[in-house]
């Protein structure tokens, strides 16, 4: 706001005061309306959120330059030893994914004896974190991949242990991630060993997740691990969802109540996949 | 007038400090307890040099936090303008207040702050309503004597 100079030093008193803040609440309920009803703005914000790509980065910058130093003091030993633990590992995903591609093979012989469809096989791409949410109360998380990577609206993201959550918002450079936390956010579900259908709630908290209108006669047991269903088409199917840690059986609800704990690493994966299915799979990727 | 040239400076560097940090990852445990540092930075100019910016700049202010945050357009712009002008129509006495009692009266215009942001969206439905954004004003109070005094030391330096 541009006010005279020194010499009009009366500036704050006075109806005029009143007026502004009057035309300022006036114009943000105008946006606010705007912006709910109408989807005009929404390239406007992604447009916004471009040019605040620098900004993410730059606040991503200390933890960056942590990891560096704690990389330039890593000694050759343990090095090596991490190296060697890798190296173990991946011998041992290789067995696992050697007995996969058999047992996919067969699956998908034994399906079309059934005459179903053949389970298509998803492409991934990682991701890398460059910044969380500033709300407290909104779960989401933004990363390093946008339209030019060929993110798309709804796109499923994991992390090493299951799914986070699902693309919100693209911009150029970065995207918004929803998790599966978040209140606004459900996600369909099968129990992995009977295959009974749910629907597991975001809570507003990390740690867990609520399965809603689940019958206080179904078979889930603690510890049981839920898939997810494929229905809804958003998210592809059998990917580890969350893992059930406690269930309340009321006489008075007809439904249980069940938490589960997500399976993801929420508030520390920091590399993550993005999940495409391999038609729409950008080149040069994997 | 190149006095008020490099207060704009300070004006502008507080801001980016305030949004970088509003912006940097908190392990989730602490989150919570994050102090809303822009409405801290904006009070610091609206009780040391209300002639310079007034509730135009609290509204920009608050329309650049939508923008970060991702709510919707508005909400954090209607907020910072509405306690922009609660603290310019009393800013002579809040000049006049020991650093303990201002503290006090952040804890409470952040606490509107958070209240109204809050509100709005519990209505719009894109939240759930819980009272512990009170932590936050808490914060928010705890840490204003040394955003003042940091805030201070730079106008000072830049002048």
């Amino acid at each position: 706001m541009k006010l005279g100079g020194p010499d009009k030093t009366i500036f704050v008193q006075g109806p005029y005061l009143a007026y502004r803040l009057l035309l300022a609440i006036v114009l943000s309920i105008c946006l606010i309306v705007v912006d709910i009803r109408f989807t005009q703005l929404d390239s406007v914000r992604s447009f916004l959120s471009t040019g605040l790509t620098p900004v993410y980065w730059l606040s991503e910058f200390p933890s960056h330059i942590n990891n560096g130093v704690a990389n330039l003091f890593t000694s050759r030993e343990s090095l090596q030893q991490e190296l060697d633990l890798l190296q173990d590992r991946m011998l041992v995903l290789e067995r696992k994914s050697q007995k996969l591609v058999s047992v996919t093979a067969e699956l998908n012989r034994l399906r079309e004896l059934l005459n179903a469809s053949r389970i298509v096989d998803e492409g991934v791409v990682v991701a890398e974190m460059v910044g969380i949410s500033p709300e407290t109360d909104h779960q989401y998380i933004i990363i390093d991949k946008g339209k030019q990577d060929g993110v798309y609206h709804g796109q499923a993201v994991l992390d090493s242990h299951g799914l986070m959550g699902q693309v919100i918002e693209i911009s150029e450079l970065t995207s918004k991630v929803l998790l599966i936390s978040d209140v606004r956010h459900a996600v369909p579900v099968q129990i992995n060993h009977n295959g009974i259908r749910a629907i597991a709630y975001g809570i507003g908290s990390l740690n867990y997740l609520e399965l809603g209108n689940v019958p206080n006669t179904s078979d889930i047991k603690v510890d049981d691990l839920l898939v997810s269903s494929g229905l809804g088409g958003r998210f592809p199917q059998g990917y580890p969802v969350a893992r059930v840690s406690s269930i309340e059986h009321d006489s008075g609800r007809s439904f249980a109540r069940i938490k589960v704990k997500p399976e993801a690493q929420l508030d520390r994966s920091r590399l993550l996949l993005l999940v495409f299915s391999k038609e729409s799979l950008p080149r040069g990727s994997n | 007038m190149t006095q008020t040239r490099i207060s704009w400076l300070a004006i502008i560097l507080t801001f980016s400090l305030a949004i970088l940090l509003e912006l940097m990852t908190l392990p989730y445990m602490v989150l919570f307890l994050r102090p809303e540092w822009i409405v801290l930075v904006l009070l610091y100019w609206l009780i040391r040099h209300p002639e310079k910016i007034g509730i135009a700049t609290g509204a920009s202010i608050g329309f650049l936090m939508d923008i970060i945050s991702g709510s919707y357009f508005g909400i954090n712009m209607l907020s910072m303008s509405l306690i922009s002008y609660l603290v310019l129509i009393m800013h002579k006495r809040l000049k006049m207040f020991p650093i303990s009692q201002q503290s006090i009266f952040v804890f409470f215009i952040v606490g509107i702050q958070l209240m109204v942001v809050y509100t709005l969206k519990s209505t719009i439905g894109s939240s759930d309503a819980s009272m512990s954004y009170l932590w936050q004003a808490l914060s928010s109070a705890l840490i204003w004597p040394v955003i003042l005094i940091i805030s201070d030391r730079l106008v000072f330096s830049l002048r």
